[in-house]
């Protein structure tokens, strides 16, 4: 409908008549243009003339026709001819270093022979293929000389819509993924905006920024590596927490869909996930309405669905599969093992075989040479604690020690064992039931930074690190903080912004921050163990139950730890099939007890919570590691003020181990977290001990 | 009998009985023009549209030189007498030996196209500015030079002015509405032998229009390497120049093809065969190469092959000791330009900086002094040299490399112009550097994808109707870009032109559609009276130019009904670009005379409002919108503060913001930042990190978000209103929208 802006204004003057209201045609434009920005009214015409621009008349009317690689043509010809005139320029440059003749004979050439001739007589064989990159020689060398033959090809494949690699354990994945990232921004002009990397965990995307930051420099910090859930919130304007994490996949579906999402957030060319192995359906669905909102997007989807061990949260390998065949995705296999010794990996791959519906059709070979150690002890009786300890304390160790349980209880058992033994060990404990910022430490950091705008300043950053350190410098949880300060820093060297600090602190785990050194011997679950590679693993599976694919893809991972040694202690059958001439195997017939001493971690539903509302001024020198009191209710400080009271549960459980033979002797601060009374709005700081049960002594 | 009177005015060979038997008219017409005698008296514009061969007569009587050499030619026609008449030189440039310049200037006045390879500094302005300015004065004709270098343009206008010759005029983007105007009208009313613009500039209306009112004697096309894809510097929206000569001969349905001549310092073979083929292809020339040897045997060339930056520079410092005379630096980036020339300074060297992002003041004036040799080194980028005639330079270093060794010879030639100094041409090379010209290059790529993104914005914004105008920004935006990709309006304008170049849209003429021409009052003299006794007025300036635009309105109303003309001299722009008012202003003014009823009200804005859609929506909106602003105005003040989009979204939707998202936020922001209410820039993309700054007290923004809400309501209501009515005549349905398209 055709109007003008006088009317407008004459009937906003006489509307307002009593008030004898003016405004001027200006005032009128400017709301017009308003209204048409905010898209409540759609105006064309008129004032419109002010801003600068571009008649367009479209004679290409059908829908589907998309611009082509032929129309590309010309341009892209200019770039591939202006990436040779660098490299031109170049070799002008060296040679007019030591050869003044045969320089200006080449500057000579390149203005008048014919381009082939001149590229055929100075670029001859490798050379010609050497001065169609963008990148220097010297660059390409350092960038992708240490990569093997099938990895190069994942780099050098620039033409697929969408590629799955397939990478088996030890298998350089990350190192791939690494290189890939810096290739397409490097040689394949993806811009760095238009680049999109998502994966399951906090610390997998620090390490990829840190691995990126370490082969590329700066331009790193440009790319967005985010986790599924980050990414979520950020693309709804949220500031994430686990609390409100339920459905944000969903929510940013369907809000995608709606066309909800600004346009500049979600137009992305590459779109790379880590770990693809482990995508559910709401992962997909979100991979999915990227690929349909941003036509020719490629997506790179690195995995090993042999490693998928997230099955109870719905991850699937199926939807890589689906990669593959609905959408036309190349296929690699990384089958090359760099980690291990030929025994352990030809032990895995007999193991793996058992595995039902696999993606890699090739086997693992192994590139390390040196003849690893395999050994297999089976029992007959139950409680391997004992023993497998024993085992390990006996083998000459060099180099890093993991212990893998299926438990969390039995992974506490064994660090007590290892202790009571005189061998350092350190448990990977999880925060199960406390996000990371209610950890004291962690919360007396983040108090202490408290900054007032969006950035942190340095000088803060730095009083905050100092205050944290004087404060819990001696809690065996300082390292938690320490680790997490330092990988902040690193990925985040110049601008520190809060936002970012809190998102890491969110979305991590304290498993995240344990760093190996030296001669400790690690304790952990094997979930907790994906990802890392020791020296020596000892595996204890007690009463396991590996019937299923998702129990042999974690015995898989476990056994993919091991560099040189794998140990296995089971009372089960699995690997009875397997024979391979270097593995030893020991039948163990004895009958182990259980062990003399057990060790328990105490979690919220352990403790009388409420408790805490009246002894938080106690609680107010204690630190974590520090030893408690044994009292009938619960847990004392040194000069006897009760601190905690064990829950009615938890009372009946030591009722339990005491008529079993198992008094509680020895309790200790393990964690010392905050807690919020959701009925009161109250936060209080709140217990989590760890306990040990002695076997007979009262 | 003509001979008798045109004896010093025509070539005497010309077949004037010829003329008189088959186009006497044109031959009337043209001895009429002759007869002026009168430089700057041109053949009208309705003449040259009603009989097109008058041109073609009068070059026959003036322009074509005559083999036998009548006085006529040899006094008009001769290129030695052109040279000393309008630059006071005696003899052309030669390159070994080749008397290639006098060559390319004798090819021009015959009025061949041909491709000239001249070396930087080597005489190339000469070249067509000679025959540009015979022309001018022989056939009242105008040269078109179109370079893509703006600032350029304004130099080499100076240039000539300086050299006394004043027929030349540049139009392009710098200029002032004022200086605009005044080149425009030095054009129109034929003083102007010369004009220099932009490629871009031939999708300005005015300057088509501008074109089809003189005879156009020749296209010279600077930087003719950028036509192909092999050049160091391909440009898409070269590609349509062709298409606008072409259409230009059309429209003035001209018998011989304009002429055309293009220049390049530097061309290997391929893109001489590029440049040639376009031509050939397009426009059926056939381009003559002159092309001159690039070997200079006085320049002494070394590479020192250095380990980083403190390494050059200590390098640099001895050379400079050494050879101590004028010296060229170059570097590649604008920084390094200022940082390297402060150091120099530091350690006692006469060194100033120049780069492209300079204020153009301290450009001309550092340029200025190293060419008076008061300053001894330039330390400058690649933006430096070009136009700069400096015949004693004798050390010519590059900090940095070139990105190809087309620019390194252009630049590195700049060294010993006066070919009895030897000159030293040094590299301090890094490899490294390389990698610097890789990355820059990578960034500003336009890939692919980015095209594709562009199109299906267009797909997307064309969806109703195949002809639009959206500003660049709105374009990036539908295709999903950020905002803060630099140079973002260049990059939406080259995907455009590469998607105009494969044929899937053309792009128009930029055209505002805003038009003044209902005038109301009889006589021009009743309006004038009417603005001075008004009070809406601001000013007396407004008034003035009230009046001004009034007096325009009434002439090309006259010219209107004198010839069957489009009724486009009321444009705005065309007034804007006549009057020499910016265009706000001209609006502004139009407006004003609309509610003194001197001009009818144009109804020429269009509200597309859905058939099925409810006020209450629009309504909605504008309430969301609302909050959310009121919002926003608690947060800020006129510090500069950092926001993070997401904690702000959270905030919003805590204080009651329903509807809330960082979209709607980032809209607002915008909008701001267009009012000036508000300083706005982005800190970090990944983060959705901004900072902004209130222009204003919140009190004041407050008030005036009011007034806007109120305002916004009431037009709602209205077209609400007015959308309910019955359809009128002209109304016609198109697909599910209500679209009264009426431009008069």
């Amino acid at each position: 409908m055709e109007f003008s802006v006088l009317e407008l204004k004459e009937n906003f003057e006489r509307q307002s008549g009593l008030f004898q209201q003016k405004t001027t045609a200006e005032a009128v434009e400017d709301a017009l243009f308003y209204l048409s920005r905010i898209e409540a009214l759609k105006i064309e015409g008129g004032f419109m003339v002010i801003y600068n621009r571009l008649h367009i008349e479209r004679l290409e009317e059908n829908n589907k026709i998309q611009y082509k690689n032929e129309d590309y043509q010309k341009l892209n010809q200019f770039y591939e001819n202006k990436v040779q005139q660098i490299h031109i320029v170049g070799e002008y440059a060296k040679k007019m270093v030591h050869d003044y003749v045969g320089a200006l004979r080449f500057v000579d050439d390149y203005f008048q022979l014919n381009y082939s001739s001149f590229l055929g007589k100075y670029f001859p064989g490798t050379r010609g293929a050497e001065i169609k990159r963008n990148i220097t020689p010297a660059k390409y060398r350092q960038l992708f000389e240490s990569l093997s033959e099938a990895q190069r090809q994942i780099i050098d494949d620039k033409h697929s819509p969408h590629l799955v690699v397939a990478a088996g354990p030890g298998s350089g994945k990350t190192k791939v993924l690494t290189h890939k990232l810096a290739a397409l921004l490097l040689m394949e002009d993806v811009k760095h905006e238009q680049l999109l990397m998502l994966t399951f965990s906090r610390s997998a995307a620090t390490e990829f920024k840190k691995r990126l930051i370490a082969l590329i420099g700066n331009a790193a910090h440009f790319v967005e590596i985010k986790t599924f859930h980050s990414y979520c919130f950020d693309l709804l304007g949220r500031v994430g927490s686990l609390e409100k994490s339920d459905s944000i996949l969903q929510d940013t579906v369907e809000k995608i869909r709606n066309g909800e999402i600004e346009p500049n957030r979600i137009t992305k060319t590459v779109l790379v996930i880590d770990e693809a192995q482990d995508m559910n359906a709401d992962e997909y669905a979100l991979v999915n309405i990227l690929m349909e909102k941003n036509e020719g997007l490629r997506v790179i989807a690195v995995g090993d669905d042999d490693q998928n061990i997230f099955a109870f949260r719905g991850a699937d390998s199926r939807y890589l599969i689906e990669l593959i065949e609905s959408r036309q995705a190349a296929k690699y296999e990384l089958t090359t093992n760099f980690r291990s010794s030929p025994q352990i990996v030809a032990f895995a791959n007999a193991f793996v075989k058992t595995i039902s519906n696999r993606l890699k059709t090739n086997e693992i070979n192994s590139y390390q040479t040196k003849a690893g150690h395999l050994k297999l002890v089976y029992y007959q009786s139950r409680h391997l604690i004992e023993p497998i300890v024993r085992d390990l304390l006996a083998t000459d160790l060099s180099g890093t020690t993991c212990v893998l349980t299926k438990t969390n209880e039995e992974a506490a058992q064994i660090t007590g064992l290892l202790l009571q033994h005189g061998r350092p060990a350190k448990l990977i404990q999880s925060n199960d039931g406390f996000p990371l910022q209610n950890l004291l430490e962690v919360r007396f950091f983040m108090d202490a930074l408290a900054p007032h705008s969006v950035s942190i300043a340095p000088e803060d950053w730095d009083k905050a690190k100092r205050a944290v350190y004087e404060k819990f410098g001696s809690s065996p949880k300082f390292e938690i903080v320490m680790n997490l300060v330092k990988d902040f820093q690193e990925i985040n060297p110049k601008i520190k912004y809060w936002s970012d600090f809190q998102l890491l602190v969110q979305e991590s785990k304290i498993e995240d921050f344990y760093r190996q050194e030296g001669d400790t011997i690690f304790v952990s679950t094997i979930h907790k163990a994906k990802g890392r590679e020791f020296d020596h693993v000892f595996l204890m599976l007690d009463s396991f139950n590996g019937d299923s694919d998702d129990a042999k893809r974690q015995m898989y991972v476990a056994i993919t730890r091991a560099k040189t040694r794998l140990a296995i202690h089971t009372n089960g059958r699995f690997f009875n099939h397997i024979q391979l001439p270097d593995v030893q195997r020991i039948d163990n017939t004895e009958t182990w007890l259980p062990p003399s001493k057990i060790a328990v971690q105490l979690t919220h539903k352990d403790i009388y919570l409420g408790f805490f509302a009246f002894v938080q001024h106690r609680l107010a020198a204690l630190m974590s590691g520090q030893d408690l009191q044994i009292q009938a209710e619960g847990l004392a400080d040194q000069s006897g003020n009760l601190l905690l009271k064990f829950s009615k549960k938890f009372q009946e459980q030591i009722s339990a181990h005491r008529a079993s033979g198992y008094v509680l002797t020895e309790a200790r601060v393990n964690f010392i977290v905050y807690w919020k009374d959701q009925e009161q709005g109250q936060e209080y700081k709140v217990v989590l001990p760890e306990l040990v049960f002695e076997m007979g002594r009262e | 009998m003509i001979f008798q009177k045109f004896r010093t005015d025509i070539c005497e060979k010309a077949d004037v009985v010829r003329f008189v038997d088959e186009n006497p008219i044109e031959l009337a017409y043209a001895l009429a023009i002759i007869n002026c005698r009168h430089r700057y008296s041109v053949t009208p514009p309705w003449v040259l549209r009603n009989y097109p061969e008058v041109e073609r007569v009068t070059a026959h009587l003036r322009s074509k030189p005559c083999l036998e050499g009548c006085m006529y030619c040899r006094q008009h026609l001769d290129i030695f007498t052109g040279l000393k008449q309008f630059f006071g030189f005696e003899g052309y440039r030669t390159y070994g030996g080749e008397p290639l310049q006098e060559k390319a200037v004798r090819a021009a006045v015959q009025n061949q196209s041909l491709l000239a390879i001249f070396p930087t500094g080597g005489g190339k302005s000469i070249t067509f500015q000679v025959p540009a300015l015979m022309n001018g004065q022989s056939m009242k004709a105008l040269t078109v030079v179109i370079s893509p270098l703006q600032s350029l343009m304004k130099d080499q206008v100076d240039n000539l002015e300086r050299a006394g010759i004043t027929q030349a005029v540049t139009i392009n983007g710098l200029l002032d509405p004022i200086e605009r105007a005044k080149s425009i009208e030095r054009v129109e009313d034929g003083s102007a032998a010369l004009l220099y613009i932009s490629p871009e500039s031939l999708r300005s209306k005015t300057i088509e229009r501008l074109l089809l009112g003189r005879k156009i004697a020749r296209f010279v096309i600077d930087e003719a390497h950028c036509f192909s894809a092999w050049g160091q510097d391909f440009r898409v929206d070269y590609l349509y120049i062709a298409d606008f000569i072409k259409n230009l001969q059309e429209k003035k349905n001209l018998a011989d093809p304009i002429p055309v001549s293009c220049f390049t310092a530097t061309a290997k073979q391929k893109v001489i065969e590029d440049i040639r083929a376009y031509f050939w292809e397009k426009l059926n020339l056939e381009l003559d190469i002159f092309q001159a040897s690039a070997a200079r045997s006085n320049l002494h060339y070394k590479v020192f092959e250095k380990e980083g930056d403190e390494d050059k520079y200590n390098a640099l410092r001895n050379l400079i000791d050494d050879k101590n005379c004028p010296t060229i630096v170059y570097v590649s980036r604008t920084r390094k330009a200022t940082e390297l020339s402060e150091r120099l300074r530091a350690d006692g060297f006469n060194a100033r900086p120049f780069h492209g992002k300079m204020e153009a003041t301290e450009k001309t004036e550092n340029q200025n002094a190293f060419i008076a040799g008061d300053v001894q080194i330039m330390v400058a980028t690649s933006a430096f040299g070009m136009g700069v005639d400096k015949k004693d330079v004798g050390l010519v270093i590059h900090f940095d490399i070139s990105d190809s060794l087309e620019n390194y010879v252009q630049e590195a030639g700049r060294a010993g112009r006066d070919e009895k100094i030897e000159a030293e041409c040094y590299v301090l090379y890094n490899e490294e550097d390389l990698s610097k010209h890789f990355i820059l290059l990578n960034q500003t790529k336009l890939n692919i994808q980015e095209i594709k993104q562009i199109w299906n914005a267009i797909k997307f914004i064309t969806r109703y109707r195949t002809s639009v105008s959206n500003s660049p920004l709105e374009i990036a935006r539908k295709a999903g870009w950020d905002d803060s990709v630099s140079e973002i309006e260049t990059r939406v304008t080259t995907a455009i032109a590469a998607l105009e170049d494969a044929g899937y849209l053309r792009r128009g003429q930029n055209m505002p559609r805003i038009y003044a021409n209902s005038i109301l009052t009889k006589t021009a003299q009743e309006a004038i009276k009417k603005i001075e006794q008004s009070a809406r007025f601001d000013h007396d300036r407004q008034k003035v130019d009230a009046i001004r635009i009034v007096k325009k309105l009434f002439s090309s109303k006259r010219k209107a009904q004198a010839i069957d003309s489009e009724a486009a001299e009321s444009r705005i722009d065309y007034i804007s670009d006549h009057l020499g008012i910016v265009k706000e202003e001209v609006i502004q003014i139009i407006n004003l005379l609309r509610e003194e009823k001197i001009l009818a009200d144009a109804k020429d804005l269009t509200a597309f409002i859905k058939r099925s859609e409810q006020k209450n929506r629009s309504l909605a909106v504008v309430e969301t919108y609302y909050q959310i602003e009121r919002f926003l105005l608690t947060q800020l003040d006129e510090t500069e503060q950092d926001f993070s989009l997401k904690a702000l979204n959270e905030a919003a939707e805590a204080a009651g913001c329903t509807g809330v998202s960082p979209q709607r936020l980032k809209t607002v922001l915008n909008f701001w930042a267009i009012k000036h209410w508000i300083k706005r820039a982005s800190r970090d993309f990944a983060n959705q990190i901004i900072v902004v700054q209130a222009k204003d007290s919140s009190r004041n923004l407050r008030e005036k978000l009011e007034k806007r809400h109120e305002l916004a309501c009431s037009v709602i209501e209205f077209l609400h209103e007015k959308a309910k009515r019955p359809m009128t005549k002209a109304g016609k349905r198109r697909k599910y929208w209500w679209n009264f398209q009426c431009w008069n």
